[in-house]
């Protein structure tokens, strides 16, 4: 196969090809470096081919009214003798139909409570701290939400759901001498963990893990064979969803200090920190000139004042800071 | 797969089959949004992958004491859910004229690319929308595919051919956007 010829739609079409995008391993890598340090040329076509390909999501979701009626329709459907009077003839007193129907009611009332996950979510500007059954430690960032099942301490598995940000303090648990495993889900990526303190960040299609002791295992919810094992200091991050995982070594701190008074940024860019008050805050932050984009940030963020935060930089940075309502210009 | 998930997976299909309703909630709150992103690219249309949704699951749990004990859930769930589509399909119920909206996506530029090229996606015809899906998305092998989908693979892999090639056509002509993308894109080795 003579790669050279390839086109992007036939580099799309190549299982091996395929294979380095989507679920990438040493081998691959190795492979795929070293052709495209032989065929510099051909690089653009490849860029292409990885960028189409990492952006295939075709993720859809029902609207939270869709999904309550195509389950009551379900529901309806499970259980047609509660779905009215039947037009055959009786042939129980009436009595008993309404301590039948009174039966299932209470069942399915109790169904619900019993199985319904729990939710937990913050506002913005709001952070939680929460204590999970098992002893689990969670601290909510704003704008952000929490679900676990109501046997969550219970089963083989403990399993949680988080959007937005979160930072958790796993207790270790064991039953009949196995330790029992605890999973984070984002949207894309699944932690799986035994014991140890992290942070997750799953917001606008990008998932961030970054470990703070102990040891975690992330594994694409796609792809089982995608896994990162990650060290204390390191982060995994996965972007809209198709991309590889990519490791890098961080300042912890950056990552966990919002769960203290001040969060601390080393050379963060005013790009960023704006994405993360319009996440946290809901407070859009326009920067009007490129260059200022770009300057980078570093020392300590209030986490209970945004306005604190704009008054430091007015001193540090030669920028003026209007507000308007809920919009804050930078220029 | 997940194994984790497929070992959860097992267990509560063994409780359905034991007349636990719950059991039939607990795979509704994991798989609906899963099969409507299927569904749509085998129907392109949200009111028949929503009625045969609806029909799948009411049939799993009439059908429950015959169930069988599938590798997957999930893929029992897709190739009956795909079955039931076709089947409304060919009863007379066709195919919508709209597209499926393209969700208003948040901003920044990875989220642009994204909605170019799920833009691009859902303007083949339903046939390579699946198959699609089932090879960039779900990441399925060749062979997995000619399972689910009964199609031979030869036959398979030449409409994957042409839908790529449709789906490149398509996106050179964002040409410009794409390559000022792909810094974005374009992972950062370390």
């Amino acid at each position: 196969m003579d790669y050279r010829e390839f086109g992007i739609h036939d580099f799309l079409s190549d299982e091996q090809f395929i294979r380095w995008v989507t679920r990438p391993d040493a081998g691959l890598d190795r492979f795929w470096e070293e052709w495209l340090a032989q065929n510099p040329d051909r690089r653009p076509v490849v860029d292409k081919a990885r960028a189409i390909l990492g952006n295939i999501d075709l993720s859809e979701k029902w609207s939270e009214t869709e999904r309550r009626e195509i389950w009551s329709y379900i529901s309806r459907g499970m259980y047609p003798e509660a779905a009215g009077p039947s037009p055959r003839k009786r042939w129980l007193p009436q009595w008993s139909y309404i301590a039948a129907a009174s039966v299932l009611l209470l069942f399915t009332v109790g169904y619900y409570w019993f199985f319904s996950p729990e939710k937990i979510s913050t506002g913005y500007g709001e952070t939680r701290n929460i204590t999970l059954a098992d002893g689990t430690g969670v601290t909510l960032n704003a704008n952000s939400s929490l679900v676990y099942g109501k046997r969550f301490a219970t089963g083989s598995v403990r399993e949680v759901w988080i959007k937005g940000e979160a930072f958790f303090e796993v207790a270790s648990r064991e039953t009949q001498g196995r330790k029992v495993p605890f999973v984070v889900h984002t949207n894309q990526l699944d932690v799986e963990v035994l014991g140890t303190a992290f942070n997750v960040t799953n917001r606008r299609g990008r998932v961030d893990v970054a470990l703070e002791h102990g040891s975690v295992k992330v594994v694409d919810a796609k792809n089982a064979e995608n896994i990162m094992m990650l060290k204390p200091g390191e982060k995994a991050t996965q972007l809209a969803g198709r991309a590889p995982i990519r490791k890098q070594a961080v300042d912890i701190a950056e990552y966990t200090g919002w769960t203290g008074k001040v969060t601390r940024y080393k050379g963060k860019s005013l790009l960023e920190l704006a994405q993360m008050i319009k996440d946290v805050y809901d407070i859009e932050v326009i920067i009007e000139s490129e260059s200022l984009k770009k300057e980078t940030f570093t020392g300590t963020f209030p986490s209970d004042s945004v306005s604190i935060f704009f008054e430091k930089l007015e001193k540090l940075y030669p920028v003026e800071v209007t507000r308007k309502g809920k919009r804050y210009y930078l220029r | 797969m997940h194994s984790l998930e497929q070992s959860s997976d097992s267990l509560w299909w063994q409780r359905l089959k034991e007349d636990d309703s719950g059991s039939l909630a607990y795979f509704y709150e994991k798989y609906a949004d899963w099969l409507l992103s299927y569904g749509l690219s085998v129907a392109g249309n949200r009111d028949i992958v929503k009625d045969a949704l609806q029909e799948l699951f009411l049939q799993i749990w009439n059908r429950r004491r015959n169930l069988s004990d599938p590798d997957s859930v999930k893929f029992y769930l897709m190739v009956s859910l795909r079955r039931l589509i076709l089947k409304s399909v060919k009863d007379g119920r066709t195919f919508s004229e709209t597209m499926t909206d393209i969700k208003e996506e948040e901003e920044g530029e990875t989220e642009e690319l994204h909605r170019l090229v799920l833009k691009a996606v859902r303007s083949l015809p339903p046939r390579q929308q699946e198959l699609i899906f089932l090879k960039y998305y779900e990441q399925m092998s060749y062979d997995q595919i000619a399972e689910a989908t009964g199609l031979d693979y030869q036959i398979l892999r030449n409409t994957i051919y042409r839908a790529v090639k449709s789906l490149k056509d398509m996106l050179l002509k964002y040409e410009n956007t794409l390559i000022s993308l792909l810094l974005l894109i374009i992972p950062v080795r370390f």
